[in-house]
Formats: C-alpha cells, sequence, structure tokens
C-alpha cells in the first residue's frame, strides 16, 4: 500500500514545513484546516471503533454494570464452547461458496453477451442493473411473497409446468439456497457492470490478431480474453467473497433471524442476535465473534491477493 | 492493498470496444436472445411485485391467481398512508433528512480529503491514507458494536444524529475522488497559485468543477446506500417516530401485516420508487461510478 502511494506521488512538491517560498504557510493552514475535522470523525468512528472491538473482547462489557475487568481469552473460550458460533461459522461459509460462484457464473457470461448484443444494449444493460438499486428489505419482503408456499409466483410457475412445489422458505435443506439466489439475483448487476469495463479495457488488437490467426470465438475466449480478464476477475472475486461474508439482511428480514433451525444464522446474525438483539445482550462474547469475523476476512483477503498476483501489464 | 488502488486503471482505459463490431450473424443474434432472456428474468419480480401491489389481498389469495391485476387499484398504498400506526410518511421524511445530509458530508470531505491526498504532502501522509484503504476492509458488522456504544455515550442514541455522523466521511469516497483528483494537472493548481488564489480559492473553483462527474457518482451511490440502509438504523433507532424508510418497512411484516402481501409489496414498491426514478435519470452516471471505482455502494 505505502509502496502504491509512493509511486503515485507527485512530481510537483510544496515541501510544506520547510521552503519559506510565498504560499507555503498557507498551504500548511489550508492542509490543516481542511484534514483536521474530516480525520477526526473517520478516526473517530471508522478506526475507533475496530481498536475497540478487539480490546474490548478481552474486558467485561455491559450495559448493566460498572465493572470492566480483565478476562483474558474468557469470552473467546465462551465462543468455542457456543455451538451457535461454529454454526454461524459454518452457515458464513456455505453462503460465501454457493453465493460467489453463482454469482460469478451469472455475471461473467451476462457481460460478455451484453458486449456483443446487437439491439438494445443500453436497456438489457439496464435491466441486469435495475435490482442493484433495491433495498435488501425490500427485495426480503419480495422475496417473502416470491417464495411464498401457497400465493408465490415461484410455486404458481412450477405449478403450470407441473413440477413439484415446495415451502422454500421453511425448509432447512432448500432455505440457505433460496437466500444466496436471491441475494445473487439482487447484486448480479454490480460484477456485470465491472465485468463489461474490464472487456471494453482489453485492446481490440488481441482479438483481431487470434482472429486473423484463425481462432474461433471460444478458443479467443479462452486463450486472449479469460486470461487478460484475469485481473478483473480476482478483484472481484474477492470483494464478492468480502461482501457475502456480511451477509446479513436477508437472513434477518427474509429468514425471520436465521430461521428455519438457525440454516441461515450466518455470522452477522450470531453477532446481532448476540449483542444487541436480546433482554440480556453478551457484549463482549459478540465483539469476540467479531474479532474472529475480521481476522477471517483479512486472511481470506492476504490469501486471495497472494493468488491473484498479476505480473504483466498492457 | 495494491489491488485497491491499482482498480482504476483498467476500467478508466477508454480503448475501443474489444472483439468485432456488432454484426448480423446468427451467432450474434442467438446471443442477443440469451442476453434478453435473461434480463426478462432478471425484471419479472420487480414487475410481479408492482403488478401485486396493484392487486386486492382477496385477488392474491386466489387458488388460481394470474400474473396481471384483474382489477388494479391503489387500495394497498391508500391502506398504508392513512395507517396510524405505521407514520410512513414520518419513515419517508426521516430517510430524506437521513440520505440528503449523508450525501452532502460525504461529497464535501470527501472531495477535499482526495484532494489533499492527491496534491500535497505532509507529514503522516502516507500513514492516514493507509488507515482509509484498510478500513475499506473491515465488514460493518465488526464495529457495530462499538459504534453503539459510542453512540451511547455521546447521547445520539435513537436520534436521527446517530444515522448522520458516523456517516459523515466515507473512506470509499476519499479513496475514490484521490483517484480522480491524481489526473487534474499540477499546473492548474500552480496557474490558481500565481494569479494570487487562496489554497481553498484554488479547490472551490479550479478544482472542484473539474470532478463533477466522479461526484455526481459518488453522491447517487451515498444516497442509494443511505436510503437502503438497514442494520445500523436497526441497531441505533428504538422507536417509531426517528425509523427509515427501510427500518420500517422491515418492522412492517414483522408485525401484524406479515400476510398481507398486497400491503408489504405497496410499501416496497414505494420504498424503491424514489432510487428507481433516481436510477432512470442517473443511469449513466450510476454504471460509471461502479465501473470507475471498481467497489460496491
Amino acid at each position: 500500500m505505502v509502496s502504491t502511494d509512493r509511486t503515485a506521488r507527485p512530481r510537483w512538491r510544496p515541501r510544506l514545513n520547510r521552503d519559506r517560498a510565498p504560499g507555503a504557510r498557507g498551504r500548511v493552514v489550508f492542509v490543516g484546516a481542511s484534514l483536521t475535522p474530516i480525520m477526526v470523525v473517520f478516526i473517530a468512528f471508522s478506526v475507533l471503533p475496530v481498536l475497540a472491538v478487539i480490546v474490548f473482547s478481552f474486558f467485561r462489557y455491559s450495559f448493566l454494570t460498572n465493572d470492566h475487568s480483565f478476562r483474558g481469552l474468557s469470552y473467546y473460550r465462551q465462543l468455542g464452547a457456543d455451538p451457535l458460533f461454529w454454526n454461524a461459522l459454518k452457515r458464513t461459509g456455505e453462503f460465501v461458496i454457493i453465493a460467489v460462484p453463482l454469482n460469478i457464473l451469472i455475471s461473467l457470461p451476462a457481460a460478455l453477451g451484453l458486449q456483443r448484443a446487437v439491439r438494445f444494449p443500453g436497456l438489457l444493460r439496464g435491466a441486469y442493473f435495475l435490482p442493484t438499486v433495491m433495498s435488501a428489505v425490500a427485495v426480503s419482503l419480495l422475496g417473502i411473497a416470491l417464495f411464498d408456499p401457497s400465493t408465490g409466483l415461484l410455486n404458481q410457475v412450477l405449478n403450470t409446468l407441473h413440477l413439484p412445489t415446495g415451502h422454500w422458505l421453511t425448509d432447512v435443506s432448500t432455505a440457505p439456497v433460496v437466500v444466496a439466489v436471491l441475494s445473487v439475483w439482487q447484486d448480479l448487476g454490480y460484477n456485470v457492470i465491472i465485468f463489461l469495463a474490464g472487456l471494453q479495457a482489453i485492446p481490440g488488437d488481441f482479438a483481431e490478431a487470434a482472429r486473423i490467426d484463425g481462432a474461433g470465438p471460444f478458443a479467443t475466449f479462452w486463450h486472449i480474453t479469460l486470461p487478460l480478464l484475469k485481473r478483473t476477475a480476482s478483484f472481484t472475486i474477492i470483494l464478492t467473497v468480502i461482501n457475502y461474508m456480511q451477509a446479513f439482511t436477508y437472513q434477518w428480514v427474509m429468514m425471520v433471524q436465521g430461521a428455519p433451525d438457525d440454516s441461515t444464522a450466518v455470522m452477522g446474525v450470531y453477532i446481532f442476535k448476540t449483542g444487541i438483539g436480546t433482554e440480556s445482550p453478551l457484549l463482549s462474547q459478540a465483539m469476540a465473534a467479531a474479532v474472529v469475523l475480521l481476522a477471517v476476512v483479512l486472511v481470506i483477503t492476504l490469501v486471495q491477493l497472494r493468488f491473484a498476483r498479476v505480473e504483466w501489464d498492457y | 492493498m495494491g489491488l485497491l488502488a491499482r482498480t482504476g486503471a483498467p476500467a478508466q482505459a477508454t480503448a475501443p470496444a474489444a472483439f468485432a463490431p456488432p454484426s448480423r450473424d446468427i451467432g450474434a443474434i442467438l446471443i442477443t436472445l440469451a442476453v434478453a432472456a435473461g434480463a426478462v428474468i432478471m425484471i419479472t419480480p420487480l414487475i410481479w411485485m408492482i403488478l401485486s401491489s396493484l392487486k386486492s389481498q382477496a385477488e392474491i389469495l386466489q387458488a388460481t391467481p394470474s400474473f396481471f391485476p384483474h382489477q388494479p387499484g391503489l387500495n394497498a398504498y391508500h391502506t398504508i398512508l392513512t395507517d396510524g400506526d405505521n407514520p410512513v410518511l414520518t419513515w419517508f421524511r426521516n430517510s430524506v433528512i437521513v440520505s440528503v445530509a449523508v450525501t452532502a458530508s460525504v461529497l464535501f470531505t470527501s472531495a477535499l480529503a482526495g484532494y489533499v491526498f492527491a496534491k500535497f504532502r505532509f507529514f503522516g501522509k502516507n500513514f492516514l491514507f493507509l488507515m482509509v484503504l484498510a478500513s475499506l476492509m473491515v465488514p460493518f458488522q465488526v464495529l457495530v458494536i462499538p459504534l453503539l456504544l459510542i453512540v451511547r455515550n455521546v447521547g445520539m442514541f435513537n436520534t436521527l444524529w446517530a444515522l448522520i455522523v458516523p456517516s459523515a466521511t466515507s473512506a470509499f469516497g476519499i479513496y475514490l475522488m484521490r483517484q480522480f483528483m491524481e489526473g487534474i494537472p499540477n499546473a492548474l493548481i500552480e496557474a490558481g497559485r500565481i494569479d494570487g488564489a487562496s489554497e481553498f480559492g484554488i479547490y472551490w473553483r479550479i478544482i472542484l468543477p473539474q470532478v463533477v462527474p466522479a461526484m455526481t457518482a459518488l453522491g447517487i451511490f451515498t444516497f442509494k446506500f443511505m436510503w437502503n440502509d438497514y442494520l445500523w438504523p436497526l441497531v441505533a433507532i428504538n422507536d417509531s417516530a426517528h425509523q427509515t424508510l427501510a427500518l420500517g418497512l422491515a418492522q412492517y411484516t414483522q408485525g401484524q401485516h406479515g400476510t398481507r402481501f398486497d400491503l408489504t409489496l405497496a410499501l416496497s414498491t414505494l420504498s424503491a420508487l424514489p432510487i428507481i426514478v433516481l436510477f432512470l435519470i442517473f443511469q449513466r452516471q450510476f454504471v460509471q461510478g461502479i465501473a470507475l471505482s471498481g467497489l460496491k455502494g
């Protein structure tokens, strides 16, 4: 990160503190006066909470008592002994493993198709993107209605086609899949746009050269487009994984707090249920769970960055 | 993290569209048809939502319901807007206040901080920017309990301030604006200095007009995010009068109206309408914003 920043440093340097050039004082005042309040708010509400969650997870913290004694790893031990926590980790992993490939396997072909669509390209793009502007809450309510066993659209369509219908939201085996499908339906459009931008950034000469060499469309895609898209794709996958590890709203609203049988109770649901939405909140234990989530996200991101390294440029 | 700083690059390139221009051969037509079929699937649930909100509850519960309403009407909308227990218009007003205030604040702070990070050298700059980038990776669920403790301690709990102040700055916004500010030639700034303009004057009159497209995209994203946000309002607000629309909407279904699909779908439609209108007006900027940033709103 630091190295990226250094390469991006402007050649022109005001040398704020050292030179006595006219205007240098004005620059110091400008930088100080504009950045200080912004950074104070940013640190107070975006940085401090991260440090706090780590520190507080080792201390007793409760709304009911002023006893904030050091408890070492005891909240992590409680966490380890809580089957619901392990269930939350498992369900988060399950959600990511279903939803991320589903998202990529639909959004990448959709972007490839949209790039070559001969009619109404703007309208078609808009259709893929429109669900992303909806709130997850509104989509949850829509989902409850869509998947309703008797009046929902899905079962109506299946009925018409004489296919078996189901109790999609209340069946432990289908609920995690339904949540993943609806989540992917809603935010697929982001990745479609990112892939489209990545495709458009690939110089046309490459495909042209492949075509002249006699490569068919599939060979061109496999040997030219896909390798050149690796940077965009790995970036998109990393962001999608991070994003889906934070799943909460569908699991909370559509599935009603991680039901049925905690089969959709992902980490977000666990943290909220343990630390906030309960009569007797276990703040420290919920913060310990938050630290675990942070660590998992960091490790997964670093591992992915390591595998996604791309050496070339064009 | 180097990755985050790099992402602007592939998207910003304005190379001509890769591959052969759209042709009328059979392959291109089949592809278009497949993409169109996908588009229909994407859009059907939304159309079903709107059409169902125009049905009566009796029609929704029919044994053989139809896709289109037999007698479309606005009864459901009338019911939810005149419901004394659920002040939908107050929720709407709260959402507008919070979304507009945060959008204005994020635009102001992101552009200013982005400019300073892009064009000035000062002590601690790399450290501060590293902090901004690192915070992009932190899931909100990690922050939520300490944020609640902070908000309670400063007396903002259950006020709209609790929804506005913690979101007043945005790591994503600062990062995005810095990327754009770096593209502005230093000669512009030097020219302003030679003309004797103040540093703030240079920023306000010379720099800001250059980054209007980026700010439009950031503004739309921020507004959309705040309008739709659910987890933080759920934590920070605990009475009906301070709820936002998204929060009220979720509570509405969990209450006695859970099985009234005509009402919940009407309320869903109503809550999505402002953003859908915004999307139709600013579709270009929406799409450019994602393409340029590669980040999700």
